[in-house]
């Protein structure tokens, strides 16, 4: 990646994707349980409570690719198999990534950071932590930021919940499908849920659009790195969490995602944030700056001195304050609407 | 402005270029498809319909010929008569429509826009192609139309706000078999409107390596007397950076 770039802020893992298989019950009880989850988003935005979601989840998926779930076991596991496994290449000469691609664990959703679950009836279950680097699998916020983040929990509505787009890389983790597709110059993301959201990330090395130009799923660059797919995201519009409690970012970050095959079901994806607004970040670059330098507690404590003064009125929080009744009105009504694929209905017809 | 008197340009140019060239019948060819040229073509030997498309008409405001009025501008239609043939009820109904649009227009409470809608929204839209299907990624909130290519139609009745299309190929011209909508959509800001009976068939035909025809035949017995067509022009897209941005109607 560009060197000028300041180191990155931390590490997501949203866990890897698999292929969805097209036989057995397995895949039939993927679509219903897809379908619950779908039922209980849509509960939640009636009820604006939360859901049970990837708690259960989880657990149906104990192990992937031969390596367990959990990011922190599955990341060094998952890497070490794709040293060795040999993807199929399109015409063109491109590693395949092609397909239908779910996140079976998809324990990001609700929270990427180590998750207790929520005791209250329908709170999300437990999870755990999708953060690989840190090693304490914790958001290295600047301190004012994990106040926001509080406060996000405290007083906000997930966007995502109010059918806003996903965002990167939530778009990754959403349950249900996200279907890759690779074409000369460009690969496209489809998703089925999410606000009907959708990336296209030109790989013929055009710049970024200009930094006045801010999106929801801002701007993907992509390029090979040997078998790798590696995606430099920028022009986010910073409105977006990534997950259901309140973690975020703003939009000055940028995302480097490397999706890697392990086998021919399996894709490792890791996530890399950069956002020098609201995380702590390597010395070098504060080295040059005039903040004082803190005591160093920890790799990502080092640089943690420089903190917005100015609170904004939590550009990060989602769009608004709203109330049950607006977002009925106002909101619901055909934007949560699923994208049925060709191999998911075939899936629903057989179930039928 | 300057991007549009380019597309302009180059679509006049091309036509130029190719008019010598052997020209390709357009099926269904209307007064609109006057470009002659050569088809851009798949490995697979299909029309190759994968770019970036826009309209140029005001067919979003009103799809019959209108006047000017503020922040509207005037416009042929892009209906074929320009007459619909509502039924006695409905064309009260879309009076009605008209007389209210600044508030009962769906549009303006951000849902997806159906079919055709879409198409002549002023927001350009990327198709995708494969052999198994094609994909339709609209810049306006990020609605995305998965055109299954030779399946049929799920067993309805199920109301979706882009329907169910169904796509199949006819020599150069890609034909979308559309159904299952509901009935909350509009045809545009003029109050035109059909019922959950909706059945839309859209031919995709190109007439040059830029150009498409673009006709939508509209089925709806619930609101009209008989059949209707619209049809226009789809411009590609040339600007050497051009992609794909986003409109979150509901986000503002």
């Amino acid at each position: 990646m560009r060197k000028s770039w300041s180191t990155s802020a931390f590490r997501f893992e949203s866990n890897i994707a698999a292929r969805r298989p097209l036989e057995g019950g397995s895949a039939l009880k993927n679509w219903f349980s897809s379908s619950a989850i779908a039922a209980a988003a849509l509960a939640v935005a009636l009820s604006l409570t939360s859901v049970p979601v990837a708690g259960q989840w989880s657990k149906t998926h104990p192990i992937t690719a031969g390596c367990p779930s959990p990011a922190a076991g599955f990341h060094p596991c998952a890497l070490g198999k794709a040293k060795t496994f040999n993807p199929s290449k399109t015409p063109d000469g491109q590693p395949d990534l092609q397909g239908i691609w779910e996140a079976p664990v998809a324990m990001g959703f609700q929270n990427i950071e180590d998750f207790p679950g929520d005791p209250s009836p329908g709170g999300f279950g437990p999870a755990i932590t999708s953060i690989v680097d840190p090693p304490d699998g914790r958001v290295p916020y600047q301190p004012w930021a994990r106040a926001q983040r509080d406060e996000n929990v405290a007083h906000y509505i997930d966007p995502y919940a109010q059918c806003l787009p996903t965002s990167v890389p939530r778009q990754m983790a959403n349950f249900r499908t996200r279907e890759i597709t690779q074409f000369s110059g460009y690969i496209t993301i489809v998703n089925e849920a999410g606000g009907h959201i959708y990336r296209v990330v030109y790989t013929d090395g055009r710049p970024h659009v200009g930094p006045d130009i801010k999106l929801w799923m801002g701007d993907g660059r992509g390029h090979w790195e040997g078998n790798t797919l590696v995606i430099e995201t920028t022009n986010l519009n910073g409105r977006a969490w990534f997950d259901s409690e309140g973690q975020f970012y703003s939009d000055s970050m940028r995302v480097v995602e490397r999706l890697t095959m392990v086998d021919v079901n399996t894709i490792h994806y890791q996530a890399t944030m950069d956002d020098p607004k609201v995380y702590t970040r390597r010395g070098r670059w504060f080295g040059r700056s005039n903040a004082s330098r803190k005591k160093v507690t920890s790799r990502w404590r080092r640089r943690a001195t420089r903190a917005i003064t100015t609170r904004q009125a939590s550009p990060w929080a989602g769009s608004s304050h709203i109330s049950g009744q607006d977002f009925q009105d106002k909101l619901l009504p055909g934007l949560c609407a699923f994208l049925v694929t060709e191999d998911q209905w075939n899936l629903e017809s057989r179930a039928l | 402005m300057t991007n549009w008197c380019m597309a302009w340009l180059a679509a006049a140019t091309v036509q130029a270029v190719l008019f010598s060239l052997a020209p390709v019948p357009a099926a269904g060819q209307t007064q609109t498809a006057t470009e002659t040229g050569v088809v851009r073509r798949t490995a697979e030997g299909t029309p190759d319909l994968s770019g970036i498309w826009q309209v140029m008409n005001t067919a979003a405001w009103d799809i019959q010929d209108h006047p000017a009025q503020k922040g509207v501008p005037a416009g042929q239609g892009v209906v074929e008569g320009n007459e619909l043939p509502y039924l006695p009820a409905a064309a009260a109904k879309k009076k009605a429509n008209y007389d209210n649009r600044a508030t009962a227009d769906p549009e303006t409470k951000c849902y997806l826009p159906g079919v055709p809608r879409i198409t002549y929204m002023p927001y350009p839209f990327q198709i995708t192609q494969s052999q198994k299907q094609v994909t339709i990624l609209y810049e306006y909130v990020h609605a995305v139309r998965n055109i299954f290519l030779g399946t049929p139609h799920i067993k309805g009745p199920i109301d979706w706000w882009m329907g169910d299309s169904r796509g199949r190929w006819e020599g150069n011209t890609l034909v979308v078999d559309v159904l299952e909508f509901n009935d909350e959509t509009w045809f545009d800001r003029a109050g035109n409107f059909h019922s959950d009976a909706l059945h839309v068939v859209e031919r995709y035909t190109p007439v040059g390596p830029d150009l498409i025809n673009y006709e939508a035949t509209i089925e709806d017995p619930k609101v009209f007397s008989k059949p209707w067509k619209m049809s226009m022009l789809l411009y590609r897209h040339k600007e050497k950076n051009a992609q794909i941005l986003e409109y979150e109607c509901f986000s503002f």
